[in-house]
């Protein structure tokens, strides 16, 4: 099996192995000693913060491409929405599978899908796409070694309920899952509009990095109606794997959001405005592209015993 | 997530009556076409009427389950062939073999009945169903052209009134006056595309030469007043639509395929999700249940989300054109798993209820059964074709690293109409049971061009393993030994190679291909496709006759009786007639010297006092035989 058909052999569902830690500390340039410790601190001081790659020119790049201006109470107001959200998420793992009509999964994102329209009106998701690089190899070893350096990320992500081992999940399965990630490309790098009249893919494929979030909030958003349409095939092991997935599209859509907060009032460095733009989008195509392993296209291996009821 | 209806826009001004194409017909003993106004109840009581077969399906519930009791399990045996004909051309085309039937036919009750069937590309035939003789033929040239080396598949007319309806190349509707063959009128279905009117009488958008595999034709379905019509081009970049008319050609309503609220950004507006294969009605609901097709393009990171109603089902009422329900085979595909295998629909006491399912076979290789009123998954079968690292995505532009999967794009079950026998609760679906490798790559869209996106390799035997003097395998044979005919001919023809062959390798000591990948995955059985029979309530598999490599996999359908048999064409130039229980055969029949595409019908003549049993047979296509377009028709004195 291809490495990057088959990520979920390095994926973390909120706890690291010894063998994914080491993969993601060996594609760092870590490879000396035995294995790191389990936490982000431990994992920073394993690597170094590195030259940032041009990444505070990025964001500078990202700020002055804003064609709109970013609301910060707005932002705010739907951030503190979305912590409200991670608060319900214990609630859906005792729900298990919805009942016909049910809302709980949709209700989750209504704050994030505020952010997201606010974000695309300003044309934030069209700066980050132009200003800065798809998931090349580079792009994403300087993004997780700023990502490890700051400060306050390991706070900001246990505000939200992520605990010690899945805030290092978040970050390990960023590198582990490089090769799906490379798949996700750029709009512009997607074949040439030459030949296309009007350009009509272009217009018609959103930018990189709201494909990203806005593909997220609609993957969790049907999971109300997937699962109860499929309660015969569902297994709890699915809803709590999906649970996972789902906490993490909502953890990098909840950084996502800090990140334009902190923008809006200037209060970011350049060079984490660009990590974390690049880091949550990649956390939140990592949580739909396993949603999508875990839940939804279920094998015969996968399903729930098949009941053969004769009437 | 609301799946609100989005109904496209239907400017007034677009030229929708415009007929773009020429149409060709040539007449021949047309007085022998006897009146015979056909109504709604005709429509609604077709599956009750052994004299007729008046709907695609042979009923809207499309159980292809004809009432007629007089062919029997003792009697099988002595059916004889009638007529037997090579179809088409039409007069106003060269022959040309590539034509061929996928579809089934209508017959019209009378003296004598009239039959009316369609063969690709366009072509429109009326024949004395007792004879075979053509009494008139209608060749529509579509403006779009198609191409000569694989003309598209027909999937077959509808009948109203006292017209034949069938759909064209060109997106549009053609109606036929059914005693002379004659245009009455056409529904121009490209004049306007996402509510934009086309420049000409085509869309630009809806504008590349027609192709098998990538084209089909909807056969209409016509129902209280309302023809129902679909759409194709998923590999060209279109958004699919299904599209309502009234009998006097005006549109009515036009439902959006790939719903933009539910899609990012407007990826929706390329995003497939056709209804290009044949459609069924629960009439008590008024609900039309539409095959849908794949998204595109194949690879999935331009289109995030579940991507409705791509790769499905979806329910529609009929009157408002107002979405009911939809269910997903393969939400967010990337390996074609499309459904075009029309639904069959069936009642069954559930929880102390009687329940309205709807059930088919996907390109998954599972039979979906949903409850006709909530489109909840009621059961998903046991597995009918094997399963090889399913659902396992792509790598990109590498084809050499990708793994053997299957079910192969072709399915499981392509579009295939299945049969049901409501007296033994069996599904008989047909389905291929091959490997493949995909590897995806960025395609650009450009207007007429092909958006697949997608390189594709299949498994082979290997080559030095003789084809098996029998080329089916039964359910016990696979059972006992899960690669019966490669290891058996390995270990008779190519002795030490039995070991290597066993564990999928190539038997020439080389790797299969240059990628390192082994000839065939070791999983695979060794048989390249299957007919089943199929419990849909409760998912079990009751039966397989699978059909070894050196075949091609079963294609077309099959109809059922009330005497316990089913019939269905095969990739041998064979019809044979099953247990519909069991899945012994228990007689066959030779139709052509080249597959047997298309899916029976049967009916009775009451003047020549005869069942009779019409077998379209065309394709083979794909396999080193004879081409044709043979109907064949066999017949038993009641």
């Amino acid at each position: 099996m291809a490495y990057g058909t088959a990520p979920e052999e390095r994926y973390s569902y909120g706890e690291v192995s010894d063998e994914d830690r080491r993969e993601f500390l060996k594609a760092l340039g870590v490879v000396a000693g035995g294995v790191a410790g389990a936490t982000l601190h431990d994992l920073r001081g394993e690597v170094a913060s590195g030259a940032a790659g041009g990444l505070a020119e990025m964001g500078e790049a990202v700020r002055a491409g804003l064609t709109g201006t970013l609301d910060g109470a707005l932002l705010a107001e739907e951030l503190t929405g979305l912590e409200g959200s991670f608060e319900l998420l214990p609630q859906l793992a005792s729900m298990g599978v919805p009942e016909q009509g049910a809302s709980a999964y949709q209700e989750l994102t209504t704050p994030a899908w505020a952010i997201n329209d606010h974000l695309a009106e300003v044309g934030f998701f069209a700066s980050a796409e132009e200003n800065l690089p798809a998931f090349t190899p580079d792009h994403i070893e300087e993004t997780t070694r700023q990502l490890l350096h700051i400060e306050e990320l390991p706070a900001t992500l246990a505000e939200v309920g992520f605990a010690e081992g899945e805030r290092t999940a978040l970050v390990t399965n960023i590198v582990n899952s490089r090769e799906q990630l490379s798949w996700w490309m750029k709009t512009p790098d997607y074949p040439p509009a030459e030949a296309v009249e009007d350009g009509v893919v272009h217009e018609f494929v959103a930018p990189l990095h709201r494909r990203a979030a806005e593909g997220a909030l609609l993957w969790i958003d049907g999971l109300d109606h997937f699962l109860w349409q499929n309660e015969v095939l569902v297994t709890d092991e699915m809803i709590d794997r999906g649970l996972w997935d789902v906490k993490s599209m909502l953890g990098g859509y909840y950084l996502l959001g800090s990140a334009a907060r902190d923008l809006a009032s200037g209060e970011i460095p350049d060079e984490q405005l660009s990590a974390l733009i690049t880091g949550s989008a990649a956390i939140a195509i990592i949580g739909q592209e396993f949603l999508r392993n875990d839940v939804v296209h279920i094998d015969d291996r996968m399903r729930a015993p098949r009941e053969v009821s004769h009437p | 997530m609301t799946f609100d209806t989005e109904h496209m826009d239907l400017p007034s001004d677009a030229p929708w009556d415009e007929k773009p194409g020429e149409s060709h017909v040539a007449q021949g003993d047309i007085d022998t076409i006897p009146e015979r106004e056909i109504t709604q109840e005709d429509l609604s009581r077709t599956a009750d009427d052994e004299t007729n077969w008046l709907l695609f399906g042979g009923a809207y519930e499309n159980q292809r389950h004809t009432p007629a009791e007089h062919i029997t399990p003792d009697n099988v045996d002595q059916l004889e062939l009638e007529w037997r004909i090579d179809l088409a051309p039409p007069q106003a085309l060269e022959p040309n073999p590539s034509h061929e039937f996928q579809g089934s036919p209508l017959v019209v009750d009378g003296d004598p009945p009239i039959m009316y069937t369609t063969v690709g590309a366009d072509q429109l035939y009326a024949l004395n169903a007792r004879t075979g003789e053509k009494l008139w033929e209608h060749y529509y040239e579509p403006a779009v052209g198609y191409s000569e080396d694989a003309p598209p598949a027909e999937r077959g007319p509808a009948v109203y009134g006292d017209t034949v309806y069938k759909s064209t190349l060109d997106l549009g509707v053609l109606a036929v006056d059914r005693y002379t063959g004659e245009t009455e009128w056409y529904y121009n279905g490209a004049a306007a595309y996402r509510g934009e009117v086309a420049e000409d009488l085509i869309h630009e958008e809806l504008q590349w030469e027609r192709e098998r595999g990538s084209t089909s034709s909807f056969p209409p379905l016509i129902y209280d007043g309302t023809l129902l019509k679909g759409s194709f081009g998923g590999e060209f970049g279109v958004s699919g639509f299904f599209d309502a008319i009234d009998l006097e050609g005006n549109p009515q309503w036009r439902f959006n395929m790939t719903p933009s609220e539910e899609w990012v950004g407007e990826s929706w507006r390329h995003g497939g999700g056709t209804a290009w294969a044949s459609a069924a009605i629960e009439p008590e609901s008024g609900t039309v249940i539409v095959p849908s097709a794949n998204p595109g393009p194949w690879y999935g990171t331009v289109r995030p989300g579940y991507n409705p109603f791509t790769c499905g089902k979806v329910g529609i009422d009929i009157e408002s054109g107002e979405y009911q329900w939809h269910y997903q085979d393969s939400p967010h595909d990337w390996w074609d798993y499309d459904s075009p295998s029309p639904p069959i629909v069936f009642r069954e006491e559930a929880d102390g209820e009687e329940t309205r399912f709807a059930a088919w076979p996907g390109k998954t290789g599972w039979v979906y059964t949903v409850n006709m009123e909530t489109g909840q998954l009621h059961q998903r079968s046991e597995e009918y074709v094997q399963h090889v690292n399913t659902f396992s995505l792509p790598p990109y532009d590498d084809i050499d690293s990708a793994e053997w999967m299957m079910p192969h794009l072709t399915g499981g079950t392509n579009p295939q109409p299945s049969s049901f026998d409501p007296n033994t609760r069996t599904m008989v679906v047909k389905g291929a049971n091959e490997p493949m490798a995909l590897s995806w790559y960025e395609e650009e869209y450009e207007a007429g061009e092909r958006y697949m996106g997608m390189d594709i390799v299949g498994g082979e035997p290997p080559e030095d393993i003789e084809e098996p003097d029998e080329p089916t395998l039964n359910a016990e044979e696979v059972a006992e030994d899960e690669d019966p005919h490669l290891e058996a001919e390995v270990d008779e023809g190519n002795g030490d190679d039995a070991d290597t062959a066993d564990d999928g390798e190539s038997t020439n000591g080389e790797d299969g291909d240059a990628s390192g990948r082994p000839a065939y995955p070791p999983e695979w059985n060794g048989a390249i496709g299957v007919i089943a029979g199929i419990d849909p309530y409760t998912g079990d598999v009751k039966w397989q006759e699978w059909y070894d490599w050196s075949n091609y996999h079963p294609r077309g359908g099959s109809f059922t009786t009330p005497t316990g048999l089913a019939f269905a064409g095969t990739p041998n130039g064979v019809m044979a007639a099953y247990d519909v229980e069991s899945g012994d055969r228990l007689a066959e029949f030779e139709v052509g010297d080249h597959g047997v595409d298309g899916a029976p019908i049967s009916w009775v003549d009451p003047h020549e006092e005869k069942q009779y049993i019409a077998m379209p047979a065309g394709g083979g296509h794909h396999t080193d035989v004879e081409l044709g377009t043979t109907l064949a028709v066999f017949s038993l004195e009641i």
